[in-house]
């Protein structure tokens, strides 16, 4: 007898409905809001730029708009005559440029950082790139000649001409 | 009197717990973003921005929805104004979902549970996306759509008076919004039409006649406001307008309307006589071949017109043809089989008229994409039709267990329909409303960069309405505010268009997002009537590697170009230490 209460007259499938409903509207909605929110970039700008006697001063601002730490490679790439950028889905390759150094740099949640770069004068240098790349994976060494392969989801760069 | 007091106050609970559903699933967005979601930029930009200065603009889509959102501008502050954009404008649309609830309650069919048409409403990915969570003219226009057909159908049922009413919310259709316009257009052309069939072959009573001359009345109060509407719109920006230049140009359109209005009556009344003798339609049968035809039609159809589009038309169609197209078919025809025949052409005219409209907008070439906007008016329509099938279907169960396994599966059918109302990045062709933190990023620093260099800005409609936002109309862009109908000779402009490279100016910053490029199916100008493309591999190649061309900042979705800034600021300044671009 009580097996059949409420049936027929659909009372038992309303409730069913607006508490299950309810439920799962709730849970995706917490699962929504407590999802990483959707503002993951890095961002990378060049503030200022100065030909010295001797060297480039480059002063760059390079800030972590996302909600994870981000430890990454400050690459500096030199490009001379005949060096090229392309760029896929995937990746950005850099060939023949050369690796003049790189550092690495952390950032926080949020944070940004000035840093000014000097870079040793280059009469045969076209172009300068500088990326900030944060995929351990590709660390590249100093003096690297062959072409730079950098993930392309992993990777901002700038660059400036000073030929 | 205890019981039924009991049972009021559970309905009571049920509605708050539904709308609750409804203010939840529209706060998403605002609560996640901080932004206002979807919210049109570029119709705030070129319109409200405008008559905010004291200037004069075009208002295609009517004029109420930009004057009310400059009434707000004008009473608190710009930021004020920004908040409740983003905080208190999805409150306030969720009630917009209330005109078809209402209609549900005017249902006077044994089981109706108006509560199952406000839960539908609540979470109906399209409803959910389009009326309340996104800041356009479109939900405005929605909501007195909606109450012009609760006034018609109280002035078809209780008395000829409330056609003013629908009278008045049909004239505030218009003046927000022209789709919605032309949708009731449609209403009450195919009600009159049907109705004054009824009307010659079997009820000549005075009240229907006086109805009859009042929705005619109706009809052309609406063509009349839309006719002024159109008045206020610039060249091509009308979209109502372009479509009946269309089918004037097409003799053959306009004799198959001339045609469609002659039959269309007769096929009315007779499918809603049909359906009602005819004993077969099961929910079963319903369930299967709707599924059937509502996965296979959207997905030949898009496969036909937009391969590209078929993750997003899956997204929001697998849930709609699971939870709420069986419903409404198996709601329609249950009543139109306990219904007069009076009562039930109030339903079948409107939606056999759609239907024809849906396969007319499909023949009109370029203009077939209008097909995506039809859906939400369609199913804001028929929502009383969907709540009334379910709960036709909630007392067809005979046995607790059924009840709850069938409950069980109706609430999974709603979560999806919920689930959906955001579309992930994957699954968004041609939705990309909402505004992302990196392209605001952009802007902004594009802006800043251009003051710096006192250059210009290039870029595309999209980024620059985004551009003129974030400056307060002070930047100064290279491309127009019209330029969905008029693109601007600018250097990304013409390369997407040519797709041949020339040099940039030296004076320009060029600013690129991902959404342009071809690898990302982008549009730099995303035109109906005007040729467009993306930008090509070969435009990011020649910015990448053509000498003296700077790339100044990255976000990753997009960045920033110009052409040897620095030489350029040194030569004006003497040295730019001191004029560094602030972090």
């Amino acid at each position: 007898m009580s097996r059949n209460r409420g049936s027929g007259n659909g009372v038992f499938f309303q409730r069913t409905v607006f508490l299950m409903s309810l439920f799962l509207v709730l849970l995706f909605t917490s699962y929504e809001l407590l999802e990483t929110p959707p503002k993951d970039f890095i961002a990378v700008k060049i503030i200022g730029f100065k030909r010295e006697d001797d060297c480039f001063s480059i002063a760059l601002f390079l800030k972590n708009n996302s909600s994870g730490k981000h430890e990454g490679h400050l690459i500096f790439l030199i490009g001379y005559e005949g060096s090229r950028v392309s760029e896929d889905n995937a990746f950005y390759c850099f060939t023949n440029f050369r690796t003049l150094g790189f550092r690495t740099v952390t950032l926080n949640p949020g944070e940004g950082v000035k840093l000014n770069v000097k870079l040793p004068m280059d009469p045969e240098a076209e172009r300068i790139i500088i990326a900030y790349c944060w995929d351990a994976s590709e660390a590249v060494q100093t003096g690297y000649y062959s072409p730079v392969l950098l993930r392309r989801d992993d990777t901002v760069w700038v660059q400036t001409w000073i030929g | 009197m205890g019981s039924n007091l009991d049972r009021l106050k559970h309905q009571d609970w049920y509605l708050i717990s539904v709308f609750s559903i409804a203010l939840l699933l529209r706060m998403i967005p605002p609560l996640k973003y901080g932004l206002p979601y979807g919210f049109d930029v570029y119709e705030f930009v070129s319109r409200v921005f405008v008559l905010n200065e004291g200037g004069s603009v075009s208002m295609p889509h009517g004029p109420l929805f930009y004057y009310l959102q400059l009434v707000v501008l004008k009473t608190v502050s710009y930021d004020m104004f920004m908040k409740i954009l983003t905080f208190v404008e999805p409150l306030v649309f969720a009630f917009f979902i209330l005109p078809p609830y209402f209609v549900s309650k005017q249902l006077k069919t044994e089981g109706n549970k108006p509560v199952y048409t406000l839960l539908y409403l609540a979470v109906t990915n399209l409803f959910v996306h389009q009326v309340g969570g996104v800041v356009i003219p479109e939900g405005l226009g929605i909501l007195f759509y909606g109450l012009s057909i609760l006034f018609s159908m109280r002035a078809l049922t209780r008395s000829w008076r409330w056609m003013l009413p629908a009278m008045l919310s049909s004239f505030l259709t218009a003046m927000s919004h022209h789709l919605s316009a032309f949708q009731l257009t449609l209403f009450f052309s195919s009600l009159f039409l049907s109705y004054l069939y009824y009307y010659l072959k079997q009820e000549k009573t005075d009240s229907l006649l006086r109805l009859l001359l009042l929705m005619f009345s109706t009809i052309v109060l609406l063509l009349a406001s839309s006719a002024y509407v159109w008045s206020l719109a610039g060249e091509e920006e009308n979209m109502l307008r372009l479509i009946l230049n269309m089918v004037l140009e097409k003799p053959f359109l306009l004799l198959l309307i001339m045609v469609t209005m002659f039959l269309f009556p007769i096929v009315t009344v007779k499918t809603a006589g049909f359906v009602k003798k005819h004993p077969k339609f099961t929910f079963i049968k319903t369930f299967m071949s709707v599924l059937l035809v509502g996965m296979l039609i959207p997905v030949a159809l898009t496969l036909m017109l937009h391969p590209d589009a078929l993750p997003t038309i899956l997204w929001f169609t697998v849930p709609i043809s699971l939870g709420f197209l069986p419903f409404t078919i198996h709601g329609f025809i249950q009543y139109c089989k306990k219904s007069s025949q009076y009562d039930s052409l109030f339903f079948t005219a409107p939606l056999i008229v759609f239907m024809i409209e849906a396969s007319a907008l499909l023949s009109l070439g370029d203009y077939c994409v209008l097909i995506h906007r039809i859906p939400t008016f369609i199913m804001f329509f028929a929502a009383p039709l969907a709540g009334y099938g379910l709960s036709c279907f909630s007392s067809e169960l005979r046995s607790m267990e059924k009840e709850y396994l069938a409950g069980m599966m109706i609430a999974y059918f709603i979560f999806s329909l919920a689930s959906t109302s955001y579309p992930k990045p994957e699954f968004t062709y041609g939705i990309k409303e909402s505004i992302s933190y990196s392209e605001l990023k952009l802007a902004e620093d594009a802006y800043s960069y251009s003051l710096l260099f006192n250059s210009k800005i290039d870029t595309d409609t999209r980024l620059g309405a985004l551009l003129m936002f974030v400056s307060r109309r002070n930047a100064f862009w290279t491309g127009n505010l019209t330029s969905w109908f008029l693109p601007s000779n600018s250097w990304l402009v013409n390369v997407s268009v040519s797709g041949e490279t020339y040099p940039v100016e030296k004076d320009v910053l060029i600013v690129i997002s991902n959404a342009m490029m071809e690898a990302y199916s982008g549009r730099v100008v995303n035109l109906i009537t005007k040729p467009s493309g993306p930008l090509r591999e070969e435009a990011i190649d020649y910015l990448n590697n053509s000498p003296g061309i700077d790339r100044l900042e990255d976000v990753q979705n997009g960045a920033i170009y110009m052409f040897s800034p620095w030489k350029r600021l040194n030569q004006s300044d003497n040295g730019f230490s001191s004029r560094w671009l602030k972090p």
